[in-house]
């Protein structure tokens, strides 16, 4: 069992991830976002790490309260979240407004490989591990 | 570029509401946690650091903002799905 630490006073839950691609790897931000389905990242981080629309599968569209939103799904080599690593993980590759101060969502299918408590007062994340 | 190591703590100072891309980063890879690294580019835009910093093939790197994310607006249009 690892904790988490995340800050509780934000609006959403931030944590960090390590996404590698084929020229590195870096260090970002992604919100824990349950209500997500699949992981977003956005195309500018992709791109910099050396993935581009070539290496995606096929196109994914997200549906906003003002229209659609177009991408494409592609697999990462390698994304490291909250104690854990997995590879040839499948993302939605996205826009995300500058605003956001993130970059990218954290969803149900990589967060359902492992039990994870979070504690919202106390701004922690209690992860399992495998 | 800054060359200096800085915490993240004094990064966030030095550079408030900005995105930050770091090189030489001080990290925990486990889990993974940022604990500083050297300055490479700083701007209000994403989009604008990415483009305008270079960084050689094979390197680690850190994309930061070091301001408080905001859920209003999360895509480019309004609303999140």
């Amino acid at each position: 069992m690892i904790d988490v630490p995340f800050d509780p006073t934000e609006e959403l839950i931030r944590i960090e991830a390590r996404i590698t691609g084929p020229l590195g790897h870096a260090d970002v931000d992604l919100v824990l976002d349950t209500g997500a389905s699949v992981t977003l990242i956005t195309f500018d981080t992709l791109d910099k790490l050396g993935y581009s629309a070539r290496d995606g599968d096929s196109i994914s569209v997200i549906t906003t309260a003002i229209g659609r939103e177009s991408g494409y799904l592609l697999r990462l080599q390698e994304l490291r979240t909250l104690g854990h690593a997995f590879t040839d993980v499948r993302v939605h590759a996205h826009d995300l407004a500058e605003t956001s101060g993130i970059d990218g969502l954290l969803g149900l299918d990589v967060l359902r490989h492992f039990n994870y408590e979070i504690r919202s007062k106390e701004g922690l994340i209690r992860v399992g591990l495998a | 570029m800054d060359t200096t190591r800085m915490t993240w703590e004094d990064i966030k100072r030095a550079y408030p509401d900005e995105w930050v891309l770091l090189v030489d980063v001080d990290a925990d890879p486990s889990i993974p946690r940022v604990r500083g690294g050297k300055v490479a580019g700083h701007s209000k835009s994403r989009k604008e650091v990415l483009a305008s910093t270079w960084l050689p093939p094979g390197s680690g790197w850190a994309l930061k903002y070091t301001g408080r994310p905001t859920g209003a607006d999360l895509l480019p249009g309004q609303g999140h799905r």
